[in-house]
């Protein structure tokens, strides 16, 4: 059997969090959870995800800055799906060039796609 | 040849023949003249010879020594009458020879005669008359021979001088004629090349002098009178021009008179209206205090400019609005860095000055300006050009009202709605992701009702999120914060893509749907992806929406005249004609519509055409109730205009 896969949900918003780490385990995914960047930074230098959700707007460190330490000073290379209701090209030109993976707006996709995508950056 | 030549010929022609007339005559004249004098000489030696006859005669019966002298005296003058006689001609040569000798032997016999009578006397005479009368009967025939030889002679001359006289009558007759032919040659001369033309240039001349100055001499001669008629047609050639010149001055002349009397009916028209105006200037000067008045004192910035734009004219409020001092501005040009113009974009201005300048219609727009003290303001202009009778610029007038506190509510209504639509959507997604997890048998199957329950609070979800998607993309294009960024793009994959996604609900509408994509579509396009995929899923949307069912969806697209068309035809309700104006107005949605689906936004269209008005698109359509509607985009092929900006649509 293969090797459980980890993602790691960087989210406030504690009813998207439960939704989303409810469908990530039905479907088999190892789930770990951050509250905000500075968690999110911790989780994956200790527990080393395969892939992280992270969302925009937060607060203590927002999901941008995570990025840019992780890509910057961390050098990690972990697939980033940026996961927000931030709709705006600013934000989506950023994490892009931070080195985000994927840029999905979360009201205009379903759990089931969601899923898909981070089965398609886990492959 | 020239005629003095001519002339010249002539003369010595005639000069040659008349010396050769006279020799000639002279000539025969002299001969005459000889002729008549051995005429004369033959008639002494004939009158000398009847001479000698009869002293023979009286000697012989005198015996006389003085009639003896006197013959010997006779006989000698015949010798120098003989030696004057000159003949040349062998018939009078011969005669003369045949004279001289009957001469000589006259002499012979006479001398033997006296001789005879000497030494005899008469009795011996007696004797000897046998012999005498022998000597005598001979010297009878000599003299007679004499006689007759002279008398030929003189004849012979008398012939002579008939022939000559003849000779003289044929040379002076063929003198004549030769004298006649060179007259008549030379007034074949004087006719032909002097007085024929000379007629023929006095006809010309009369030609010429009534007025007639297209007539020319055809004259082919190289004569003084070719030089003449040469200078006859330089004459009336130059009289042509001059008579133009004269005939184009008398026409200005009779122009400018009718100028001048237009003038002076012009004139004469004015001072009437003059006398009308005066009764009117009252009125009017009073109307136009009340005009400025008006325009000095109104709220709105007035500025006037002549075509260039130098500002001839602004009111009061320009320095309530602008900040600048109406006597600062004057003579400057309008609405420049240095003023309070120079804040919007380039595009804005070309597009501006193009409007008013060269189509000629008032523009009207929102613009961003600047105070005197930096400060950015919004104003809504209206600028109109004043065009005379020639439809040519006058003037063009500024009417600018500040709307920035207006504006900065409207930024901050956009804001809010920007807002306000990202703080929905966070409970919106939670609420879609939670009825997608009841749904869903992950967590336990639903009974039937729980299912059909959860089943509509889903669906209203999802329109409640497409209806703050939509209001978040009318703010972003209010704001004009949105952007366009055109790329290579394959639009048919574009489309397909979006048909794709909708094939869904056409399948539960049981509808047909046409694809129909020229060959010659290029297969880049420099397009914004998401910009078109807004847009063809509004209108695909919209004719699934509006077309009953098992109806027919045609979705084409095509290249003509360097744009790309796109069009989406449907067989559905179509648009109330008293509606279609309103169309494309914000939350309008057409009467005919709302029973049908009463749960639709009014910005589907709005959005598209915001859009396409951004992206240097167009947007039209053909509709008619109860058949169907044809929406049409159009942009050019070298594709969308860019447009910067911070946001995409969503």
């Amino acid at each position: 059997m293969k090797k459980t896969q980890t993602v790691l949900i960087v989210e406030d918003e504690i009813a998207l969090l439960e939704v989303l780490s409810d469908k990530l385990k039905n479907n088999g995914f190892g789930v770990l959870i951050a509250k905000n960047g500075e968690e999110g930074l911790k989780l994956i230098e200790h527990q080393k995800p395969d892939l992280v959700l992270l969302d925009i707007l937060m607060p203590r460190m927002d999901g941008v800055t995570m990025l840019r330490h992780l890509r910057d000073e961390m050098k990690n290379k972990v697939p980033v799906i940026v996961l927000t209701n931030l709709g705006s090209t600013d934000n989506a030109r950023e994490a892009k060039e931070l080195g985000a993976d994927d840029f999905l707006i979360k009201a205009d996709h379903s759990l089931d796609e969601v899923v898909s995508k981070v089965r398609s950056h886990l492959k | 040849m020239l005629i003095r030549y001519k002339v010249i010929l002539s003369i010595v022609l005639s000069l040659v023949g008349l010396a050769f007339t006279l020799i000639v005559i002279s000539g025969l004249i002299n001969q005459i003249y000889l002729a008549t004098e051995e005429r004369n000489l033959t008639t002494n030696v004939l009158q000398v010879t009847a001479e000698l006859n009869i002293l023979t005669s009286d000697y012989l019966f005198t015996r006389n020594q003085a009639t003896l002298d006197q013959w010997t005296e006779t006989y000698n003058s015949l010798e120098p009458i003989l030696n004057r006689l000159i003949f040349d001609e062998k018939e009078e040569l011969v005669l003369f020879d045949d004279l001289k000798v009957a001469k000589e032997l006259q002499k012979t016999r006479f001398d033997e005669l006296v001789m005879l009578l000497k030494e005899n006397d008469i009795k011996t005479i007696e004797l000897t008359a046998g012999v005498y009368k022998e000597k005598i009967s001979q010297l009878d025939q000599y003299s007679q021979r004499l006689a007759v030889d002279a008398f030929d002679l003189f004849e012979q001359t008398g012939i002579e001088i008939r022939s000559m006289l003849a000779q003289a009558y044929v040379v002076a007759i063929l003198a004549i004629c030769f004298l006649s032919a060179i007259i008549i040659f030379l007034s074949g001369i004087f006719y032909f090349s002097l007085i024929k033309p000379l007629l023929n240039l006095n006809d010309k001349l009369r030609v010429v002098a009534a007025g007639d100055y297209k007539t020319r001499i055809d004259f082919k001669t190289r004569n003084e009178l070719g030089v003449v008629a040469r200078a006859f047609n330089h004459m009336v050639t130059e009289l042509q021009a001059q008579q133009t010149e004269i005939k184009s001055k008398q026409q200005s002349l009779i122009d400018n008179q009718r100028v001048l009397e237009d003038q002076s009916d012009a004139v004469l028209n004015i001072l009437e209206d003059i006398e009308e105006e005066k009764m009117r200037s009252d009125d009017l000067a009073a109307d136009l205090k009340k005009f400025k008045l008006a325009a000095d004192n109104t709220s709105d910035q007035v500025v006037i400019t002549d075509p260039e734009g130098v500002i001839l004219y602004a009111n009061k409020s320009l320095e309530t609005i602008s900040g600048f001092a109406v006597e600062d501005v004057l003579g400057r040009k309008v609405a420049t860095k240095e003023l309070w113009g120079g804040l919007m974009e380039k595009d804005f201005y070309t597009q501006l000055w193009n409007t008013i300048k060269r189509k000629k219609q008032s523009f009207t727009g929102l613009i961003k300006n600047k105070r005197k003290s930096g400060e950015e303001y919004y104003v809504s202009a209206t600028i109109s050009p004043i065009l005379d009778q020639k439809k040519e610029v006058n003037f063009f007038i500024g009417i600018e009202r500040d709307v920035t506190k207006e504006k900065q509510i409207d930024l901050a209504k956009s804001e809010f709605v920007s807002l306000a639509s990202h703080q929905l959507r966070t409970p919106l997604t939670a609420i879609n992701w939670y009825m997608e997890m009841l749904l869903s048998s992950e967590l336990g199957d639903l009974n039937s009702k729980q299912k059909e329950y959860a089943q509509h609070a889903f669906a209203s979800n999802r329109r409640m999120t497409e209806l703050v998607s939509s209001l978040l993309n009318v703010s972003r294009l209010e704001l004009g914060t949105f952007i366009i960024e055109p790329k290579n793009e394959n639009i048919i994959g574009i489309a397909n893509g979006v048909l794709a996604d909708l094939q869904h609900l056409i399948k539960i509408k049981r509808l047909r749907l046409v694809k129909d994509y020229a060959k010659n579509i290029p297969k880049q396009l420099k397009v914004d992806k998401r910009l078109l995929e807004i847009c063809f899923q509004n209108l695909l949307t919209n004719a699934i929406k509006y077309t009953p069912e098992k109806g027919r969806i045609t979705f084409s697209v095509e290249k003509k005249n360097g744009n790309i068309i796109i069009c989406v035809s449907d067989t559905g309700y179509g648009i109330p004609r008293a509606q279609q104006d309103k169309i494309f107005t914000k939350l309008f949605r057409a009467d005919n519509i709302k029973t049908v689906d009463p749960d639709g936004t009014g910005l589907g269209l709005y959005i598209v055409k915001s859009i396409m008005d951004h992206a240097g698109g167009r947007i039209w359509f053909h509709s008619e109730e109860k058949k169907g509607t044809k929406f049409y985009l159009s942009f050019p092929s070298t594709g969308m205009r860019p447009k910067k900006g911070t946001k995409s649509l969503d």
